[in-house]
Order: structure tokens, then C-alpha cells, then sequence
């Protein structure tokens, strides 16, 4: 009977034990239910006062320095607002408040546009209100804790050398990506990784814990740039009032350095302000220097000669009758300014001889010369890496086109880039060395070709220092040798060559005994009566010359000149 | 295990205050890496605001160094000329 009676009160106490969980359950499932669907709110707004989130950790954009670490674009932070319209407006309605009023007057925004903004896209989560506000402003609006309004933290670009550096170093958009220029050359290496971290964030959105770092924002690199700012100024302010006092459409000019092939300065005008969105004229963007072809005319006369040389069909002493000043080549007539007579070939690139030129290169099978000028870089890209970079064009004459040949060896029939012109000028001066064009500051010594001989590159150095001690003297610099050649090409039009447009150019190198820059200028189309090279590029060839020897601290290597001087004045 | 031998039970006694310790020690570690990570938040924050105020002051100074700037000055209010060639007297080694 024990066991019987023990049993049953065991089964009682096992069914009360069971009642108390079906109760306990049965009150959990009616809080459910509760929660759920009778008081959905509740939870929701605990669930998004509690949130969890991961938000980005910004990185900064890299500068752009110039070969000495002076900045050249700079990255400032600033703030964005943005807007979840739709908890805006409900805290609007809610509050009664006039909020809208006040953010027009923060932002300085027409409460009527804002209004609209705000209305057009009340379905969406996300609405930039105004980008780059300056930190004053930011704060302020932080401060007043509007509702639904974010800050972002973001990043403006600042480029310091403003238009003197402006189609070289272009500029990022909004976004903070390159999209012109250096900037967009070496966007990769610029841009940063943005980082991101996990973090609970309070119902206004502020972060009250950080959990984790997901992942360290990791900054873009800062890229030493081989350009010198007091060079780039010193070209940009001969290029601007060079372009006032000819009247010129544009100017443009690019120095390199003989030993390292390293760009030390390229200057365009007419010029913009990156600093400025609003200030984009279409005309002004193009760095002319290294994305505009142009028939390079006589400063191409060099290197035919340098071919002539080069493969030993002609010598320094030669002589060449260029008498009567014209010569009739099949249909067509290669012509001179005056009747030089009798030249030897110096006194054919010092009188820039057509006819003379012609005779020499006639010598020459036509892909002996444009093997020549291939390898003097033309007709491909400097691989510079600059975007947009042309590769000009060069093909070989045919045989039979005596015509061809000689308009090719006074640089007519071919186009090219100043910058490909500066770079062979600079492989002339280097006594035939080509070394690889860049916009990086070089460390090491660069790796060099030898595309001319020693002796001819010798013999074409004195004969450019021939060439600026007679016809050319305006570019001559008191207290150095200067070699260089003068160029005017006449411009191409919709009907062929035009009469009255032409493009001065001075292409050359100093010192001459033992070169350190090579420097090419072109003036575009000047209007103010002139237009030969040797009257209106040389002399801004000889200003920028001046400047940069002495900025560089050059020891002077003609000091008869300076004394000559002295002693005159 | 016999839990009556006092051997045993000094082991109990040893294992019970290890629990403690290590129960005040996890506590202890949590408040001091709280402390550590608010530190550590704040110095990322003075790091951001340094290197914002860096920039700015970059700027600034570049601004006031640009290169048109200087030209000007030296040549309006300091009166500056660079010498005639006359005037420059080369000096060899």
C-alpha cells in the first residue's frame, strides 16, 4: 500500500510541477503576443535605440609634393550633411518646431529649394543636403541636433600652386578621385582604403560603443613628384606675359632634366584655378605639352641632320648650294626665306635651310631617318604615365617620294608632342643618351640608351651653339653657352595650311658644355605682328633659361660673355 | 573521492578560491580594457584632430609661401632687383 499511496501523490506533485511550466510558458507566449503584435512599437524603437552598425573609418587621399616635399595637392577634411528625409519630416510634424527655417538659414540654402529637395525625395533614406561645408558651419549644425540630419566626414582637395600647376596636377571630383591629370595618373596610389569598425549607435544616431575595428583605414600614399615649384612659377609667369605681350592664343613650354629625364616643370596657359569647381573653361584643361600634336617644323631639322650624321652619308665640312633659295621637287617647290647660297652644314641649321636640309637627307634611304627619330622616342608615348598622353605619328616616306622625305626633314608630314620634342632635345644634350621620361623623382641613376653616337651628338652640340650665336641670339643667356634651334610651323586649317597662323617654337639646352636642362617653348598662333621662333619663342626660351640656371645655382661656363658685359657697360 | 577527507577538502577550498580570484580577476581585466579602449578613443580622436590642424596649418603656410606672392613682395615692398650681369662677379675654384 506504501508504494500504491506513494505513487499517487508522486503523480500529483508531477502534475502540479507541469502546471507551473504550462503557466510559465503560457505567460511567456502572451508576452510574445504582446510584444509582437499588440505592442510592435515598443520593440522596434528599443531595437533601433540599440544598434548596432558599421560604419567606414575615412582614410586620407596622399599628397602631391614637388621634388623638395613642397605640397602640390593637399588634402583637407570637411564635412557633408546629409538627410533622412523621411525621419525629418516625421520629427517635423511631431515637434510642430519650424526646423525647416532653421536649417535653410545654417546651410544658407533658399527654404524654398530646400523644401523642394527635401519633398521630391521624401522615399529615400539617404540625400546629400550640401557637400563640403567648411567645419564652422558643420559644427554649428551638429550642435543644434537636428533630427534626421548626419554630418559625413569627407575630404577637399586644396591644390596650393593653383593655376600655375593646373593641367599638370588636374584635379579630383567630389569624390575625391583623380579624374584629370597627375591626380588621375596616380589615383591608384593616392587613394586611400577606407577602414570600417562596428560600433552601437544611440537612437540620434550618435556612437555610444565601439565593438571592433573591422578593418584599419589605411591612408593613400604620398607621391614625391620629380616637378620643382619655384621652376613651374618661373615658366608659368614667362609663359603669361609672353602670351600678353604677343597676343598668342596659348603658350606652352616643358623643362626636363639632361641627367635623369625627370620632368622638373611643364606650364600651359591660358591657365584655371582647380581650387575652383566653377572654373573649368574646355580650353584651358589640356595640358597642351604632352595631349596636343603639332608638326614640329624646323627644331626637327636637327635630328635629320643627326640621322645624316649618324649613318656617315655627310660630314660637319660639307658644302651645299642652296642657291637660288628654291628647289623644284617633282610637282612641288621647297622654299627658303632668303637666298643663303653656298652652306656647310652648320650654317644650314643657322639659317634653317628647306633647300639645304632637303639635300642632306636625300643621302639618307627614307627609314634610315625615321628609324633615326624612332628612336629618338617619336611616334610612340614618352610612358610617362600621364593620361591622355598622344603618340603623334610618324611613317615612313616611300621610296620614290623625294617630296615626302624632304618635308619630313624640315618636320612637316609628322606630328608630335612638345614633350617628345623636349625629351629628344634632352637626348642630344646627354651626348645620345635617352633616358625614360617621368613625373617620379629619380633616386638612382636611370637606365640609359645610346641612340646617337658620342662624336655626332658632339658635333650637333656645337652646331646648336652655332645656331643661338647667330640667327637665334635672343635666346642667348649672359654667362652660358646656349644650344638650341629655332621653329615656326605654320598651322594646319580646315583648308590646309594657313597663311597668318603660326606656332613659334624654341627648342634647346644649357649649358652647352655640360647641359642640365633641356627646355622646348611654343607660342600658339601670336598675333602681335612677329611669328618666327627665333623673335617670339626664343627670348621666353631665354628668360626661363636664365632663371632656372640660377635657381639651380649653375656655375656660369662662358665667362667671356659676362665680362663682355662688364666691360660694355 | 571521499569529500570528508580534509585533504580533500582543502583542494575543494583551493579550487572555490581559485573561482574567486579569477572571478574578481576577468572583472578587474574588463574595466581596466574599457578604461583602455576609452583611452585609446580619445587619443585617436586628438591624432585626427593634430593631423587636421597639420593640414591647415600646411596650407596656410603654403598659401602664404606661394611663389606669386613672394615675387611680389620682394620686388614692390622690399624693392628687390636681381643684379645686372655687370654687376655679378663669378668666383672660381
Amino acid at each position: 500500500m506504501t508504494t500504491y499511496s506513494k505513487k499517487v501523490r508522486l503523480n500529483w506533485r508531477i502534475y502540479f510541477i507541469l502546471g507551473l511550466f504550462v503557466l510559465a510558458s503560457l505567460i511567456l507566449v502572451i508576452r510574445l503576443v504582446d510584444l509582437q503584435v499588440i505592442d510592435q512599437g515598443f520593440l522596434r524603437t528599443q531595437g533601433d535605440a540599440r544598434m548596432m552598425r558599421t560604419i567606414g573609418m575615412a582614410a586620407y587621399r596622399g599628397m602631391l609634393t614637388d621634388r623638395n616635399g613642397e605640397p602640390l595637392a593637399v588634402s583637407a577634411p570637411v564635412a557633408s550633411l546629409w538627410m533622412n528625409p523621411s525621419i525629418f519630416l516625421e520629427a517635423e510634424t511631431e515637434t510642430q518646431k519650424n526646423t525647416l527655417a532653421q536649417l535653410s538659414r545654417a546651410l544658407d540654402i533658399p527654404i524654398k529649394a530646400l523644401q523642394e529637395r527635401i519633398h521630391t525625395q521624401k522615399n529615400k533614406e539617404f540625400v546629400y543636403l550640401k557637400r563640403q561645408v567648411n567645419p564652422q558651419v558643420a559644427q554649428a549644425i551638429e550642435e543644434k541636433h537636428f533630427p534626421g540630419v548626419y554630418l559625413q566626414n569627407e575630404f577637399r582637395r586644396y591644390y596650393p600652386a593653383a593655376e600655375v600647376t593646373a593641367q599638370l596636377i588636374g584635379f579630383t571630383n567630389v569624390d575625391d578621385q583623380g579624374q584629370e591629370g597627375l591626380e588621375l595618373g596616380f589615383n591608384k596610389r593616392l587613394t586611400g582604403r577606407q577602414g570600417a569598425k562596428q560600433v552601437i549607435k544611440d537612437r540620434l544616431g550618435n556612437v555610444i560603443e565601439e565593438i571592433a575595428v573591422l578593418k584599419q583605414p589605411q591612408d593613400g600614399e604620398d607621391v614625391i613628384l620629380s616637378l620643382d615649384r619655384r621652376l613651374q612659377y618661373l615658366l608659368y609667369r614667362e609663359l603669361k606675359s609672353a602670351m600678353l605681350v604677343n597676343q598668342a592664343k596659348a603658350a606652352s613650354a616643358v623643362l626636363l632634366d639632361v641627367d635623369t629625364g625627370e620632368v622638373l616643370a611643364i606650364a600651359n596657359v591660358p591657365s584655371f584655378n582647380p581650387n575652383n569647381r566653377e572654373d573649368r573653361p574646355q580650353e584651358a584643361l589640356r595640358n597642351r605639352v604632352i595631349t596636343d600634336l603639332l608638326e614640329p617644323g624646323s627644331v626637327f631639322k636637327t635630328l635629320s641632320m643627326a640621322a645624316a650624321l649618324e649613318n656617315k652619308v655627310v660630314k660637319p665640312g660639307d658644302k651645299f648650294e642652296t642657291a637660288p633659295g628654291y628647289m623644284q621637287v617633282g610637282r612641288n617647290t621647297v622654299k627658303d626665306i632668303h637666298n643663303y647660297g653656298e652652306l656647310d652644314l652648320a650654317g644650314i641649321l643657322q639659317h634653317s635651310s628647306n633647300v639645304g636640309i632637303t639635300q642632306v637627307v636625300w643621302n639618307l634611304p627614307p627609314y634610315k631617318l625615321v628609324d633615326l627619330l624612332r628612336a629618338f622616342g617619336f611616334g610612340e608615348s614618352t610612358h610617362s604615365g600621364f593620361p591622355g598622353e598622344r603618340e603623334g605619328v610618324l611613317s615612313v616616306p616611300k621610296e620614290k617620294d623625294k617630296f615626302g622625305l624632304a618635308t619630313l626633314s624640315f618636320g612637316y608630314g609628322a606630328s608630335v608632342t612638345l614633350i617628345q620634342l623636349a625629351d629628344a632635345y634632352a637626348t642630344l644634350a646627354s651626348g645620345g643618351l635617352k633616358k625614360p621620361v617621368t613625373f617620379l623623382k629619380v633616386d638612382k641613376p636611370p637606365k640609359t640608351e645610346r641612340v646617337l653616337s658620342a662624336k655626332v651628338a658632339e658635333q650637333l652640340n656645337q652646331m646648336l651653339v652655332s645656331v643661338v650665336d647667330s640667327g637665334a641670339f635672343r635666346a642667348k643667356v649672359a654667362g652660358y653657352t646656349v644650344a638650341g634651334k629655332t621653329g615656326t610651323v605654320r598651322k594646319l586649317g580646315e583648308h590646309g595650311y594657313e597663311e597668318k597662323r603660326h606656332m613659334a617654337i624654341f627648342a634647346g639646352f644649357a649649358p652647352a658644355s655640360k647641359p642640365r636642362f633641356a627646355l622646348v617653348v611654343m607660342i600658339d598662333d601670336p598675333q602681335s605682328g612677329g611669328y618666327y621662333g627665333g623673335v617670339i619663342a626664343a627670348p621666353v626660351f631665354s628668360q626661363m633659361m636664365a632663371g632656372a640656371l640660377r635657381l639651380a645655382d649653375i656655375a656660369p661656363d662662358a665667362r667671356t660673355t659676362l665680362e663682355a658685359n662688364a666691360n660694355g657697360n | 573521492m571521499n569529500l570528508l577527507n580534509p585533504i580533500n577538502n582543502g583542494f575543494l577550498i583551493l579550487l572555490w578560491v581559485s573561482i574567486l580570484s579569477t572571478g574578481v580577476g576577468i572583472a578587474y581585466s574588463t574595466h581596466q580594457s574599457r578604461l583602455l579602449e576609452n583611452e585609446l578613443q580619445l587619443l585617436r580622436k586628438e591624432k585626427d584632430a593634430l593631423r587636421n590642424q597639420w593640414t591647415q596649418l600646411l596650407l596656410e603656410q603654403s598659401v602664404w609661401a606661394t611663389d606669386s606672392r613672394v615675387d611680389t613682395l620682394a620686388r614692390q615692398e622690399l624693392n628687390m632687383v636681381a643684379p645686372e650681369n655687370s654687376k655679378i662677379v663669378v668666383i672660381a675654384p
